[in-house]
């Protein structure tokens, strides 16, 4: 038998050595929205920590601020193997392909988009090495770089990225799960990012951010609710192709009572006569019972943070905690209507925009009506919930009542900044990684921290996540040089551009 | 004066004649073999010296005198000095002949104390070869590894050849640190009663015929063949045992569920504590549980032991035998029915076995052949918790009866509406109950393997054999979470049905002739593999309706496929030259050329020489020494030829798409290495082999040195590099170590006492892992974690393989560090803690006889590995651990440093009555997050085997159709001699792979199993 003959069992007949770079861009787009790290990072940390939801259950680590090595670490443990090796894979075989400059520029603004939200939660990363172990031995241990480089390269990356689409490229077309190809909104999407990093960076470099802001508003973010960028996701056939948020929402409605809508939340939608309440909230009980489902919404109760299910007693109005033997179950739950699997998984909204560009009017860094950007904003905010049912459309003079009901337009310029800083809050719930993010920036909405013995480091809201402590044992170097510049790995310790509040 | 000597050899167990004996006249060198009655008639002289020698039994030696009658009755041969073993492509050789270190065990031997698992049955027997039991019961893959392994992370398993064709012998998957099954290993095929010996070649040069697999060492199994005699012979064996779980455990049950140290006041609070023993003291009130209903708050006394169940095997297998003297044949049938000690797990094996051998004028033809079934029921899940019920029973509440946690007594687990019933309120530790009765899995695996040889004897020293071999089986496997569990609601059902194809073929021409003093034989021949490996899977999550478990019943099930083949072309070529019976030579080569290299690097040759001389016929002795051999040999092999397809980078389809698109991704876990070549692995050994007293003291002793080079790594690399791995050619290993085997025979009359003691040492070091890409050397790689995340096995250079890893206690000065509360403060990164391998191992045998009494012990011993308990773990998470009993009256000081080095004694405060001076359950719980403080010794030694037996005298059965009958009383692990592991068994490891040894994560508990056993021949 010949040598030939044997070499060529080698050649894998169900595997390619090339492949459409446009399906390796669907892959990673799906996996923004996994069901492990967004289950940890988003559900029960951010959510909690910034008071969107409240839950007695221990491991919602965020409400009491617990360390848990893995849910600290879920969204790097996941991220860089799932979703940024792909990317950069893309990245990597189609830099030098005129033809496939729209999947590369796509995947170079999701690549940075994900690296954003892992920077802004942890610090200091590997960016320009990341997920490019294919490339070379250089990029297998990659450098941790200052979050400020980060910053710049990204802002480089974005910019470049916008300008590369072209309508004489391959369309990306079905393979877009946020826009079905279309270009333009790519565009906008770039822009409305660049927003969101010049935000960040206002506090601690303002000039560069003032720079990037008015760059990326001259070329054109957002300009309606048909513009937000969200990820298209089914119910199945395959984990994978879901909302894995939902997913892990899903599981703690279904088999548990154990994360509630936070009473900072609705104490606040209650104050305001906020039109979303009874979107946010379905009801109390058992919403499969319907002789317990109570859904009246002045029976609405939020879940105060910051308590376990036996201290909760000595908080909750007398008759709170009367309805139902399981403690929990007399407070308002999520609303199941929002969370299916095909829900949207929103990665940017047109309301951000207009709310960021409110706070940037109120900056003298572009000279449109601070005014009419947040009415847009809060209007957006609101009506962008029928994406997720149609049952959530709000009237429209209720949406204006509810505007006209904030005050913007004769509050001071420090209450301004306030009801922003809170209606970006209530916009991006579900979100909760980007409400933390700008909560640590503007110090808005106003949170009391919870108080436990159990805290890990002590009882505040966590400026940032600890990063993935595998990292520790197989980055070391990298891992501590991060560390040492920035003064720690704790919840305590300050990114860059946390210079706010 | 010449004259004819009659006589019948019969054998001493059985009385049944022995056909075949060679009977050899050593003054004359004349000889002859008995007849299929056994029979036999040489012409003799009075001086004549007889020699009776047959394969299994004693060599007798008679001086003829004056009779014309010699009867002689061989006994089998207890001792492990055989004179023959079966070596490389299953020739038999004197084992004087060799220049390296073969270990031959007859069938019996590891069929005595009646292990299931052919693995496991070679425990403590074998100096050199180190044992880890599975995980899980009978249906459980093992771990063996010879002389410490020739890869950093490759396959450290040896190759097992049956009749002279390698069978496909590998893991089919373990647990890992998310948990999953052990799913058993291709050993568990085999029928420990059809092995007639197995042989251990340990070193290279032993190995080094078989090429690139032989790497970690070779098993080679015979099985048993027919016997020419008159009629049919029947064998038939009939065992059974019963197992039972130890309870290791040694928790406190002072202080019961709750947190703070207040038991709890409402039902959440019970569900949400429930597995927290932070409460207050048992003080035996009502108090309110997980499901509302007061029950008094005190421990029940029902421990783990409670849930798992007396295991029961039945293991019987008849044999049918006979033939003439030119054919033999052999075909048996066993059947083994296991219920494990796991409620509602089991396996099932089915084996038929024929052998057939013909001897027609200068053609000779040998056929085997094995037709098995297995069938595996709820492999236990181990490790991580969810569906791990062995999780859920070690820290399962005292307070709650386990009747209450059972539920529904028509379905075990459930609430009423048919869901998984939990009494606490983390999703993801699993109701006992539910994980056993509730979730379902089975595999059934067809098995055959096929064996035919021609040989050809051109003259009477040169021959030609071409063979064939086939090993063939389908595994059918599901697995389904039921619908209703608390993680996942909607449960989900998987189908995986598994081809593995293996044939080899081989062609060689031998000869074998004297001349003079010396005698010369050899042979060449080439060697075909192909291997291929198919599956197809088909299920997912979510049931569609309600506890309808079926593939069909998937809400969107996808498919599939994967496919694998591998071959390698090989070459080899023997020789051994003997002079004057008293100096040998063996010289062996072979080149592999693999299809999973890069065809630049695909060949490689390996060559081995060795060198055995017998000084006692060489010089003058002293009486006492009977024979005295002295052995050194060196040999190469290579190894680790990567899986198929790993050296580029491919891409696949995930599933059905979505939305219309297609979705793509990167097919390989780890980056690919286009030029990966097969390491080498270099071994020199030398050994003597003694015997004094006419063999009642025999002493072998070997001393090895072994280095591996370009070893092919899969390396840990940062994950934010998008891969978690790498793999490249740049391990240097090294294991050296000495091997002892003493057999003795104390007292040698009416009553016989025999000890056979084994001993190795293996000392491993990790020479080198290549340099990173700054150029420094790398100084350490990561293997595996289990589910508590503090801890990793790392190869690190300089030091023994699998050295475990994690957080210490940080300390400045010597002084332990303290935080503001007075909690460890721990290292900031991982630090060496202990290595996870045992370098020592051995075992004693003691065997008693006395008429037909005998009676067998056998101790085996290993020293000098660690474990990180995870179970100790959660003891200390959840305030079980003994040691969480001190400081809950506030007692607790702890005197160290600050962080800042102030010395300081901090008091731990735990005052029930305000939270937050509570902070004992806190102390604690940082306590074992200190990696160090869970790493015990788990050097241990245990009565490993044990059995009593009678052998009815003949006289006794001479009327019965019996022609032998004994029974047996037989025993395995029955005590553990010595441990300090607290809570759990030092040999608990979750998976077999080499890159966890020394991780312990709630597996199922050890086992002791008592039985009988029964055999006759009719």
């Amino acid at each position: 038998c010949s040598e030939q003959d044997l070499l060529d069992l080698n050649v894998n007949q169900n595997a390619v050595e090339d492949i459409d770079m446009q399906y390796l861009f669907s892959l990673a787009t799906l996996r923004i929205g996994g069901e492990y790290e967004n289950t940890r990072a988003n559900m029960l940390y951010a959510a909690t920590m910034i008071q969107h939801t409240a839950s007695t259950a221990g491991y919602f680590s965020g409400d009491k601020y617990f360390y848990s090595a893995q849910y600290s670490g879920a969204y790097m443990e996941r991220h860089f193997t799932d979703v940024i090796r792909l990317f950069s894979e893309v990245i990597r075989k189609t830099k030098d392909k005129p033809n496939e400059a729209n999947v590369n520029a796509a995947a170079t603004i999701l690549r940075t988009f994900d690296l954003l939200r892992m920077t802004d939660m942890y610090g200091d990363i590997p960016y320009t090495q990341a997920g490019y172990g294919l490339e070379g031995e250089q990029n297998w241990f990659p450098a941790y770089e200052p979050q400020k480089e980060v910053y710049y390269k990204m802002i480089d990356d974005l910019k470049a990225a916008r300008d590369k689409f072209s309508s004489s490229a391959r369309p990306l077309g079905v393979q877009d799960f946020i826009y079905g190809g279309d270009i333009a909104k790519w565009k906008k999407f770039a822009n409305s990012l660049l927003m969101r990093m010049a935000m960040r960076m206002s506090n601690v470099d303002p000039a560069k951010a003032q720079e990037v802001f008015t760059e990326a508003n001259s070329s054109g973010a957002f300009t309606s609710n048909d513009d937000i960028a969200f990820i298209h996701y089914a119910p199945g056939p395959q984990g994978v192709n879901r909302n894995g948020l939902n997913d892990g929402y899903w599981n703690t409605y279904k088999y548990s009572r154990d994360c509630k809508i936070s009473k900072t939340f609705m104490d606040w939608m209650n104050a305001n006569n906020d039109p979303r309440k009874m979107i946010i909230t379905g009801g109390i009980g058992n919403p499969e019972n319907a002789s317990t489902w109570i859904t009246a919404p002045e029976e609405q109760i939020g879940m105060p943070n910051g308590y376990n299910s036996t201290n909760i007693r000595d908080v909750v109005a007398p008759g709170t905690l009367d309805r139902f033997t399981i403690v929990q179950q007399n407070f308002s739950m999520l609303n199941l209507k929002y969370l299916d699997w095909e829900d949207p998984y929103y990665l940017i909204s047109y309301a951000e925009v207009e709310l960021m560009k409110a706070e940037a009017a109120l900056k003298g860094w572009i000279n449109s009506s601070a005014e009419s950007h947040f009415t847009a904003g809060v209007r957006a905010a609101i009506n962008s919930w029928v994406y997720f049912d149609p049952d959530f459309s709000v009237p429209a003079n209720e949406v204006s009542a509810y505007i006209a009901g904030r005050g913007f337009a004769a509050a001071s310029n420090q209450d301004k900044l306030r009801l922003i800083g809170e209606e970006y809050w209530a916009a991006t719930y579900l979100n909760d990684i980007e409400s933390w993010s700008n909560w640590r920036r503007t110090g808005y909405p106003a949170l009391t921290p919870t108080q436990d013995p159990n805290a890990f480091e002590g009882n505040f809201i966590p400026r940032r996540l600890r990063y993935w402590e595998s990292e520790i044992g197989s980055n070391p170097e990298n891992y501590q040089a991060a560390t040492s510049r920035m003064g720690g790995d704790l919840f305590a310790t300050r990114v860059w551009w946390d210079g706010g509040n | 004066q010449n004259r004819i000597l009659t006589g019948t050899v019969v054998g001493e167990t059985d009385g049944l004649p022995i056909p075949g004996v060679t009977v050899l006249d050593k003054t004359n060198q004349t000889g002859t073999t008995t007849d299929v009655d056994g029979k036999y008639s040489i012409s003799v002289n009075s001086n004549s010296v007889l020699v009776f020698s047959f394969i299994g039994y004693a060599t007798k030696e008679f001086t003829v005198g004056n009779q014309s009658v010699l009867n002689v009755t061989l006994s089998e041969d207890v001792s492990d000095l055989s004179e023959f073993v079966v070596t490389s492509f299953g020739m038999e050789r004197d084992k004087k002949a060799l220049g390296y270190s073969v270990t031959q065990l007859s069938g019996d031997k590891f069929t005595e104390s009646r292990a299931i698992n052919l693995g496991n049955a070679l425990t403590g027997k074998v100096a050199g070869v180190n044992v880890t039991p599975p995980a899980t019961g009978a249906a459980g893959s093992t771990r063996v590894v010879i002389r410490g392994g020739s890869s950093l992370t490759g396959n450290d398993q040896p190759l097992y050849v049956v009749n002279g064709v390698p069978i496909e012998s590998g893991n089919l998957g373990s647990a890992g640190l998310w948990g999953g099954n052990d799913a058993g290993d291709g050993l568990a095929a085999i029928n420990p009663d059809d092995i007639e010996s197995l042989s251990v070649l340990k070193g290279n040069t032993a190995a080094a015929l078989y090429g690139a697999r032989a790497a970690n060492g070779v098993i080679l199994i015979t099985t048993k063949a027919g016997r020419a005699r008159k009629g049919v012979g029947v064998s038939f064996n009939s065992n059974f045992t019963v197992e039972s779980v130890v309870d290791q455990t040694n928790f406190q049950r002072i202080y019961g569920p709750g947190q703070d140290g207040r038991k709890p006041m409402t039902q959440d609070e019970a569900i949400n504590t429930a597995n927290n023993g932070w409460g207050s003291r048992y003080d035996g009130s009502q108090t309110i549980q997980f499901d509302g209903q007061q029950r008094p708050y005190s421990y029940l006394g029902e421990d783990f032991t409670d849930f798992y169940n007396m295991g029961k095997t039945w293991n019987n297998s008849i044999a049918l035998f006979g033939g003439n003297e030119n054919t033999t044949y052999r075909f048996s049938f066993s059947n083994l029915d296991n219920r494990d000690v796991v409620p509602n797990a089991g396996f099932t094996r089915n084996v038929a076995n024929i052998n057939v051998n013909s001897k027609q004028g200068k053609f000779t033809l040998a056929v085997t052949g094995q037709y098995s079934k297995q069938n595996a029921e709820n492999r236990p899940r181990l490790s991580d918790s969810p569906g791990n019920a062995n999780f859920s029973m070690v820290v399962k509440p005292g307070n709650i009866p386990l009747d209450v946690i059972k539920g529904d007594p028509n379905k075990p687990g459930a609430l009423p509406d048919g869901t998984e019933l939990r009494y606490q309120s983390n999703v993801f530790q699993t109701n006992p109950y539910w994980a056993v009765y509730q979730w379902g899995r089975e595999d059934v695996t067809d098995r055959v393997l096929g064996n035919m040889s021609l040989k050809y004897d051109f003259t009477d020293w040169l021959y030609a054999q071409g063979r064939f071999g086939t090993d063939f089986q389908v595994r059918d496997e599901y697995a389904f979470e039921a619908y209703g569990t608390a993680f996942k609601p909607r449960g989900s059902y998987n189908t995986t049905m598994t081809t593995i194809r293996e044939n080899n073929a081989d062609l060689l021409i031998g000869f074998d002739k004297s001349f003079g003093d010396f005698d010369v034989d050899g042979f060449v021949g080439s060697n075909i593999m192909r291997r291929t490996i198919e599956n197809q899977r088909g299920g997912g999550n979510d049931l569609v309706v309600p506890f309808f478990h079926s593939v069909t019943n998937v809400a969107a099930p996808t498919f599939g496929y994967g496919f694998s083949e591998l071959g390698i072309n090989s070459y080899f070529a023997a020789a051994n030259v003997g002079y004057k019976n008293m100096i040998f030579l063996n010289l062996t080569g072979r080149q592999d050329q693999f299809s999973t290299l890069s065809p630049a690097n695909s060949k490689l040759f390996y060559p081995s020489v060795g060198l055995s001389a017998v000084i006692s016929d060489m010089l003058e002795m002293p009486n006492f020494v009977t024979f005295a051999k002295l052995r050194g040999n060196w040999g190469q092999v290579g190894g680790g030829a990567p899986n198929p397809y790993a050296l580029n980078l491919t891409y696949g389809l995930v599933g059905a798409g979505h939305l219309g698109a297609n979705l793509g991704q990167i097919n390989n876990g780890s980056i690919p290495n286009a030029n990966l070549a097969p390491y080498t692995s270099t071994e020199y050994e030398i050994g003597a082999d003694i015997r004094f007293m006419d063999n009642r003291l025999g002493i072998d002793v070997a001393y090895y040195k072994r280095r591996t080079s370009d070893d092919i790594l899969a390396t840990g690399i940062s994950a934010t590099s998008g891969f978690g791995s790498t793999t490249v050619n740049i391990g240097e290993l090294e294991n050296r170590g000495i091997e002892l085997l003493i057999n003795a025979t104390p007292i040698m009359n009416e009553f016989r006492w025999d000890i056979s003691f084994n001993f190795a040492n293996n000392q491993s070091e990790v020479l080198s892992l290549g340099t990173n890409a700054a150029g420094d050397p790398i100084e350490f790689i990561n293997l595996d974690e289990a589910r508590t995340r503090r801890e990793r096995i790392r190869h690190i250079v300089g030091q023994p393989l699998g050295m475990i890893s994690g957080f210490k206690h940080l300390e400045i000065n010597g002084q332990k560090v303290y935080d503001a509360n007075g909690f460890p403060v721990t290292t900031n990164g991982y630090e060496t803690i202990a290595e996870g391998r045992h370098p020592i191992s051995g075992g004693i045998t003691n065997t008693f006889s006395y008429k037909g009494f005998r009676l067998m012990a056998l101790i085996d011993f290993r020293q000098g590995g660690s474990i990180m308990s995870g179970t100790d773990y959660f003891a200390y998470q959840y305030g079980l651990h003994q040691n969480t009993l001190n400081g809950r009256d506030g007692s607790l000081t702890v005197s160290g440093v600050t962080p800042e080095g102030t010395p300081k004694t901090w008091t731990i405060p735990a005052d029930p009555s305000d939270p937050t001076k509570y902070l004992i359950d806190n102390y604690w719980q940082r306590y074992a997050q200190v990696t160090e403080n869970i790493v015990y010794d788990a050097s241990f030694a245990k009565l490993r085997e044990f059995s009593f037996g009678y052998t009815f005298p003949r006289a006794f059965i001479e009327r019965t159709p019996f022609q032998s009958l004994s029974l047996s009383l037989v025993g395995r692990n029955l005590a553990i001699l010595w441990k300090n592991t607290p809570n759990i068994d030092p040999e608990a490891a979750y998976t077999t792979s080499g890159n966890a040894q020394g991780l312990e994560f709630f597996s199922v508990p050890a086992n002791r199993s008592f039985g009988f056993n029964l055999s006759a021949n009719f």
